[in-house]
């Protein structure tokens, strides 16, 4: 029985796990050529370069494409499909390569219950072998799409000045200080950076939620704060050294169910290789209804409240960690601090 | 000031052999060497095709200082464009749509045309096109005199160059100075590429040049194969090494005299050969045209002459010896400092070294689970499947059923079409399938590829009814769809040519329904679809019904257009499979000339390939339809979306029927039209007929007349009936006129 992928991974991270950094030799290459090419014939034997391009990784498309086509111009060492689930974003018919199309997540969504990522996954696997790609491409960040281009280049013997104008051009397509826009939970939230970021997500048509993180210190507190008390539990938090995050998620649609998928997905991401490295807990906190939604992933959750003499509560992992915070005379700040407290008292 | 990213950008297609390459690798390096900042800019073109990498010599020049590679996509301004080759930039389809540079040079290293009048290339089409691309009239830089007299020939008025751009050479190969002759008999030697072209075209002329006499000695680099054809035989006394057998300068120092005759239909544009052969010492025999590009450095006759002349300098050491020095004077010339010379004359002055912005070196077979799906279902799930087809047809037909289905079924497409995203916006799930043609694949490798594909679209969706809209249904879809229990239904549209092959309506036993959406131009249906009868007929299918059409009011004002300015619409297809553009242009002049108070919109329909011009308002909207109301009349292409949309919103159209479609008869339905005083017919674009259509188009009481026949149309919607249909519901066939 497969597990569970989680709600935060992208495509491109399962792919670079799965087919790698490496040349797959022996592959038969499916006779296809570039669009319009006058001898499509001569493309049959040249071998094919897979770029993974999903939604999670959107910013990096354009550049990206436009780094391979230029050092599959410069060397024609290869040919080029793209696998995707954004056919309508990514202007990859302007390079005239092979598009393999799978239903975007939102789309899956319309149709199954199953995980998309798993899907999409299957039907990457399904169209690797199918078009024979000895080299599959699957970018996450501009870095790694700079060390990608780069080992493509050393794999297929490019002219390094090319490999080096291709990086070049990449990065030249991306505009540092942008705002950090996302059309998915996929994909970045692993990597985001220490410090204060703000984020957008536009989740499906019409859904948009801000996400404002301040990644510090091991410990993590993920709020949808919805009044003063919560900002002020926050506060406090960010003050003692802890990381948080906080979800405006009036842009959610689909009610408190919604709202706690939302939450758990955004907390598992952001914890996940943090957790796995240092071993840190995690503590949410949300309102009311959307605790009454149900119960969130199990695994991110895992703190007790206790109030003290002094009239402080403390806020304890259960591995040792521990945060002092006043009520601050806010009855929705401890309202807050007992559906944590009741949270903790279910797991 | 305007800010420059760098000195100098050298376009031209870097898979070229031989001496494009060559000249240009000379010029990038010269370019470094004097301190030029200069990117190439690779632009692959006709003149390749096979599948190549960058040329030697371009890699070679690729690490020099201030040389960087960049993308055709980059943003970049530079002092100078150099594009090399005019045939690379006419044909290649590379549009730099951030590139810019002060000035353009058009380095011309060929000839227009040939002495038969064969044409290369169109320097006004060129020159029309570099305008087009980097917005400033270029220079012509002609590398001699022969390409220069080719180019005026075409275009005399051409902005050219006053000197010629001569290609440089690289001194450092220059040979010591002769001070003797090579052996005791005069040594002739030639070096060329192995075509005939590059030879006389008679015997005499062959042996004239080349003696076949114990007094000579002769040396041929280069392969004799066109003499063995020419000749009968090539002379046993001859060395003749075979094309790239020896080093080039060794062999030119091993020779007195280069004598080079070629075919009499050929001219050479430079003469590279003859000039690496001056730089070894050699005395140069040519042909009298070349004197215009080589001056005194040559000597020139015609074949029958050669030996007396070299008899002359044989007998004559000192001025062998001074007609040598003359050769390899001339050579040292086309040093790198000439080409620093010749942009400095044309103001491009090396940059100082900075940061460019811009710059490209910013020195710095499945093991899981197969997917199906479980989300439970009230109604059908539907699965809509088209075709590529010339334009929207098939996708928007199917779109016009898909959004009337009832809500408990539901709607994936799959389309071979690009515009497949319009689906998008409909909050319907769709995939995009590759289609043989995007894919540049056979049908048999394809539909290979595509029963594979099929049946991973079929497992992801799992659909009670698959529809197919396409003239043609894929043997690998249907090899996908064979043993599954799936509904399959094919939505055919009638009005196929008479002479369009049948083979395909075979595919009817395949499907358990046939739906024939509508035709109001029925009645001149020629095609063999009216002889079938396995179709249920609805009315004709419009993405949106009459009332859902905008009044002319609010039509106008979503589109800001005045309420009382007159706007006619051109719409000819997506101008993939004909060519629109003339035609186009020709009914935007006539406006100009004719109505200029008429505003006139121009769609870009999803799937153009090609851009459109920028002096021309366009307008890209999709449903054009609900906007039909806001013109006043179309001229359009009668594909059956286009027609039966107009005939929905009861715009008065110019028909222009695209004839280069495989199956759709546009010219039936306009013909049609244009019968029963529907709109007008276009049967020929010659300018006159365009002018006498537009006349009556633009004729207010013209249009009232048709307006008013277009009123009395029946405008149901087919669309609701094959919903109905794919939903399970029978309804009763409508059959139109």
């Amino acid at each position: 029985m497969t597990e569970p992928l989680p709600a935060t991974i992208s495509l491109e991270q399962l792919a670079d796990a799965r087919f790698g950094r490496r040349l797959h030799s022996g592959r038969t290459p499916l006779p296809f050529a570039p669009q319009a090419t006058l001898r499509p014939r001569a493309y049959d034997d040249i071998p094919c370069v897979m770029i993974v391009a999903t939604e999670a990784t959107r910013e990096l498309h354009q550049g990206l494409l436009e780094a391979v086509e230029l050092m599959q111009s410069a060397s024609s060492a290869f040919k080029v499909a793209v696998f995707t689930d954004t056919a309508g974003a990514g202007g990859f018919r302007s390079f005239g390569w092979a598009v393999e199309h799978c239903f975007s997540e939102v789309a899956w969504a319309e149709l199954s219950e199953k995980d998309w990522l798993a899907m999409a996954l299957q039907r990457l696997v399904w169209a690797q072998k199918t078009y024979g790609a000895s080299y599959v491409m699957a970018a996450q960040s501009v870095q790694d799409a700079v060390d990608l281009l780069e080992h493509l280049g050393s794999t297929f013997e490019v002219s390094p000045a090319v490999v080096t104008a291709a990086c070049g051009h990449l990065r030249d397509t991306i505009h540092p200080g942008s705002p950090q826009i996302h059309r998915t939970l996929r994909g970045w939230l692993d990597g985001v950076d220490t410090g204060h970021s703000l984020h957008e997500v536009s989740l499906r048509r019409g859904e948009t939620i801000q996400i404002e993180i301040h990644r510090d210190g091991r410990d993590l507190l993920v709020a949808a704060p919805t009044s003063r008390s919560d900002e002020v539990l926050l506060d406090e938090a960010r003050s003692d050294g802890w990381s948080t995050v906080a979800i405006d998620c009036d842009g959610l649609t689909g009610g408190p169910a919604r709202t706690l998928d939302v939450i758990s997905a955004v907390a598992s991401g952001l914890t996940r290789s943090t957790s796995e490295e240092v071993g840190v807990c995690v503590v949410a906190l949300f309102s009311t209804e959307v605790h009454a939604a149900g119960t969130p992933d199990a695994s991110v959750f895992d703190a007790s409240v206790e109030k003290l003499d002094s009239g402080q509560y403390l806020l304890r992992t259960s591995y040792g960690r521990e945060m002092r915070f006043a009520p601050a005379g806010s009855q929705r700040a401890l309202a807050t601090v007992r559906n944590v407290q009741r949270l903790a008292a279910v797991l | 000031m305007t800010r420059h990213d760098t000195d100098i950008i050298v376009i031209s297609d870097f898979r070229l052999p031989g001496g494009t390459t060559n000249s240009l690798a000379q010029e990038i390096r010269a370019q470094s060497g004097a301190g030029y900042r200069t990117h190439l800019i690779h632009a692959p073109s006709r003149l390749v095709g096979k599948v190549l990498p960058w040329s030697p010599s371009i890699n070679s020049v690729l690490d020099l200082p201030h040389v960087t590679v960049a993308s055709p996509r980059a943003t970049l301004h530079a002092k100078l464009i150099i594009i090399r080759h005019p045939t690379v930039l006419e044909s290649t389809g590379i549009t730099f749509p951030n590139i810019s540079a002060d000035d353009v040079l058009m380095v011309a290293n060929n000839a227009a045309q040939e002495v038969s009048g064969k044409s290369h290339y169109n320097v006004a089409g060129v020159d029309s096109k570099l305008r087009r691309l980097f917005g400033v009239r270029p220079w012509w830089a002609p590398i001699g005199p022969v390409v220069r007299r080719t180019i005026a020939d075409q275009e005399p008025e051409i902005q050219m160059l006053p000197s010629d751009w001569l290609n440089l050479v690289d001194t450092g190969s220059l040979a010591p100075a002769r001070t003797g002759f090579v052996a005791d008999v005069p040594v002739i030697g030639r070096h060329s590429r192995p075509q005939a072209a590059k030879w006389p075209a008679t015997s005499e002329e062959i042996l004239d040049a080349y003696p076949d006499s114990d007094e000579y000695r002769v040396e041929v680099l280069g392969g004799a194969e066109v003499v063995a054809d020419v000749v009968g035989r090539v002379p046993d006394r001859w060395r003749v090494i075979p094309f790239g057998g020896a080093n080039p300068t060794d062999f030119l120092r091993g020779i007195d005299f280069w004598v080079y005759f070629h075919h009499h239909e050929m001219q050479e544009a430079y003469g590279r050969a003859a000039m690496e052969a001056l730089a070894a010492g050699a005395v140069a025999i040519l042909p009298h045209y070349l004197r215009a590009t080589f001056g005194d450095a040559a000597l020139y006759a015609s074949p029958h002459e050669v030996k007396n002349l070299v008899s002359q300098y044989r007998e004559d050491l000192p001025r062998f010896l001074d007609q040598s020095a003359k050769g390899q004077e001339f050579v040292e010339k086309l040093s790198p400092q000439l080409h620093a010379e010749r942009l400095a004359s044309m103001g491009v002055m090396p940059g100082v070294r900075v940061e460019p912005v811009g710059d490209a070196r910013s020195h710095e077979d499945s093991e899981l689970e197969p997917t199906t799906p479980v989300l439970p279902r009230e109604g059908r799930r539907i699965l809509f499947v088209t075709s590529n087809g010339a334009g929207m047809g098939h996708l928007t037909r199917l779109l016009a059923v898909a959004t009337r289905l009832p809500q408990d079924a539901q709607a994936v497409f799959a389309s071979l079409s690009t515009g497949v995203d319009i689906v998008e916006r409909f909050d319907i799930p769709y995939e995009y399938i590759g289609s043989s043609g995007s894919m540049s694949m056979e049908s048999g490798a394809w539909n290979r590829y595509a029963v594979k594909r099929f049946k991973q679209l079929l497992d992801a969706v799992d659909p009670d009814v698959f529809v197919f809209d396409g003239t043609w249904p894929y043997g690998g879809m249907k090899a996908a769809l064979t043993g599954r229990e799936i509904e399959k239904v094919w939505v055919r549209r009638p009005m196929w040519k008479a002479d369009a092959p049948t083979t395909s309506l075979e595919a009817s036993d395949f499907f358990d329904k046939v739906i024939e959406p509508g035709e109001f131009a029925a009645g001149y249906d020629p095609g063999p679809t009216t002889s079938m009868n396995d179709a249920e007929t609805v009315a004709p299918v419009t993405l949106l019904s009459a009332e859902q059409v905008l009044n002319r009011v609010d039509a106008r004002v979503e589109l800001g257009y005045p309420q009382d300015q007159k706007v006619a619409l051109v719409t000819l297809g997506a101008g993939n499979i004909n060519d629109i553009g003339s035609l186009q242009e020709n009914i935007l002049s006539w406006f100009q000339a004719h109505a200029p108070q008429w505003r006139v919109v121009v769609t870009r329909p999803p799937i153009a390939h090609s851009e459109a011009s920028d002096a021309v308002e366009t307008l890209q909207v999709y449903p054009l339809a609900r906007y039909t109301r806001a013109f006043d009349f179309a001229v359009s292409a009668s594909g059956y979306n286009a027609f039966h949309e107009w005939m929905v919103g009861e715009l008065p159209t110019l028909w222009v029927p695209n004839l280069a479609t495989r199956t759709d008869d546009q010219y039936a339905r306009a013909r049609w039209a244009a019968d029963l005083g529907l709109g007008g017919l276009l049967e020929s674009e010659a300018p006159a007929s365009v002018a006498e259509a537009l006349l009556r188009m633009t004729d207010d009481q013209e249009r009232r007349r048709m307006f008013a026949n277009l009123t009395k149309l029946d405008k149901t919607n087919g669309a609701e009936a094959a919903a109905r249909l794919l939903s399970g519901t029978r309804v009763a066939a409508v059959l139109k006129p």
